[in-house]
């Protein structure tokens, strides 16, 4: 369970998060906004890419600022660009990365990256260059070499912004069918509908934090 | 891609060499071209290795390896020791950087990225004793620094693009700083991307595996 205990983030003179508090159990969380907000701010800190100026987090038990190594290892994060997180210039040697980086062997690693891909449709995509995918696949490629590494919690910051139609569904459909939790920051209203709650940041602080619906009514009018 | 090499066979057997042979192949081509002053021998070795690559990876793949600015620097480059040090020397210097590409090209085009980043951690994992050695991160940082060759290529074109559209000459000052600007920008998501994919720079432990947490 995710934990956040009066949570600052300082930038210069900025207060980008102001004594966040509040607690993540459920299984499909949406962090809304408006640009500015401090949205990536907030999900970055769960897996310690972000450390607290003041106040404390509990991932699991763990403190993402004092141990982000094991934080990592249970936290999954996918970003809005697939072209800065993929590492590796062949889909299935940037899979096998992360398998590696988990202490698995060169082929247990490129073995479980070929079934994961099957598994995922994308099989066809093994041998191929990074480079030539599309934006879609390129992001589903990016889910994927983190979801091999079966992380307990799974992060998005805003994984559909650079999609089309087709391939934002893919996506939406991949998220909706995984079995971990997981916590999306996103502008995509849509996606969010079948979501447990929905936390709404402005200013660095929660001004709404609902079941979706209300979330999302409230959300618009007051960006309205 | 193979079907752009003149010999797709020979491209697959040069992709099927071990990547430590190629890479110690290339140190040590790489050193002798160096070595070699006489413009004559210099234009023989040149030739060699010109016609290995268009065998191996084809006139699209090379021509795709040479890029503009990558021509435009060696071109640059020999015209400076034209002008300071006569045509002999320039030519010295144009046949052995064009030379240095193609034979670059010949093994990164040929080989994957992670075998290179294996080849590299072997190679220095003796080593890693020596303080300010870590295997791991050497072979990391070519694997990234192999990757961001093309991608630093793929920017430049776009920046152009970019200006192109909003009616600007493209010219090298132009496109310095925002291209600079980008290549940091992105260069530090990727960091941060490889962190969150837990990669800790040292020889991971096998370490069980925690399964996914079962939620209500
Ligand atoms: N390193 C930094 N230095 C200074 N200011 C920063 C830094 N990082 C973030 N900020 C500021 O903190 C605020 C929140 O940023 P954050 O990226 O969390 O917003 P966001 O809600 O994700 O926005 P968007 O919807 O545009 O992605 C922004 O105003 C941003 O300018
Ligand atoms: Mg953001």
């Amino acid at each position: 369970m995710i934990r956040f205990d009066e949570v600052s983030v300082t930038r210069g003179e900025r207060r980008v998060l102001a004594e966040v508090s509040c607690v993540l159990p459920e299984r499909r969380i949406a962090i809304l906004g408006p640009n500015g907000s401090g949205k990536s701010t907030f999900v970055r800190l769960i897996n310690g890419l972000v450390v607290p100026s003041a106040g404390r987090l509990d991932v699991d038990g763990l403190d993402p600022a004092a141990d982000p190594k094991a934080v990592r290892r249970r936290v999954g994060f996918v970003f809005q660009n697939p072209d800065n997180q993929i590492v590796f210039p062949i889909v299935e040697e940037d899979i096998a990365f992360g398998l590696r980086n988990l202490g698995r062997s060169r082929m247990e690693a490129a073995e479980a990256s070929r079934a994961a891909l099957d598994g995922f449709g994308l099989g066809h995509l093994a041998a191929q260059p990074v480079a030539t995918l599309s934006g879609g696949e390129k992001q589903l490629v990016a889910l994927l070499g983190v979801l091999v590494m079966q992380p307990a919690i799974l992060v998005f910051d805003e994984p559909t912004t650079l999609l089309d139609l087709r391939n934002r569904n893919r996506i939406a459909a991949a998220i909706g069918g995984l079995d971990q939790q997981a916590i999306v920051v996103t502008h995509d209203l849509d996606l969010v509908a079948g979501f447990d709650r929905a936390l709404v940041l402005d200013g660095g602080r929660i001004v709404a934090d609902d079941e979706p619906g209300a979330a999302i009514a409230w959300y618009r009018e007051r960006m309205a | 891609m193979s079907r752009e090499a003149w010999s797709p066979s020979l491209r697959a057997a040069v992709s099927s060499w071990p990547a430590g042979l190629k890479l110690a192949a290339l140190v040590v081509l790489a050193t002798g071209l160096l070595l070699i002053q006489s413009a004559a021998v210099l234009g023989v070795a040149s030739a060699l290795v010109l016609l290995a690559g268009l065998l191996v990876l084809g006139p699209a793949g090379l021509s795709r390896a040479a890029g503009r600015w990558l021509v435009l620097t060696i071109g640059c480059l020999a015209l400076l020791t034209l002008l300071i040090e006569g045509p002999e020397r320039a030519l010295v210097v144009l046949l052995r950087l064009s030379s240095l590409l193609v034979l670059a090209e010949l093994v990164t085009g040929t080989t994957r990225a992670s075998a290179i980043q294996d080849a590299i951690v072997a190679a220095l994992r003796p080593f890693e004793r020596l303080p300010f050695v870590s295997a791991d991160k050497a072979g990391l940082a070519l694997a990234l620094a192999l990757r961001s060759l093309a991608l630093v290529r793929g920017m430049a074109e776009e920046l152009r693009e970019a200006q192109a559209a909003r009616g600007l000459r493209a010219s090298p000052s132009r496109l310095i700083i925002p291209l600079v600007a980008r290549i940091l920008r992105e260069a530090t998501e990727t960091a941060e991307a490889i962190d969150a994919r837990s990669w800790t720079g040292e020889k991971a432990r096998s370490s069980p595996k925690e399964p996914p947490r079962d939620h209500p």
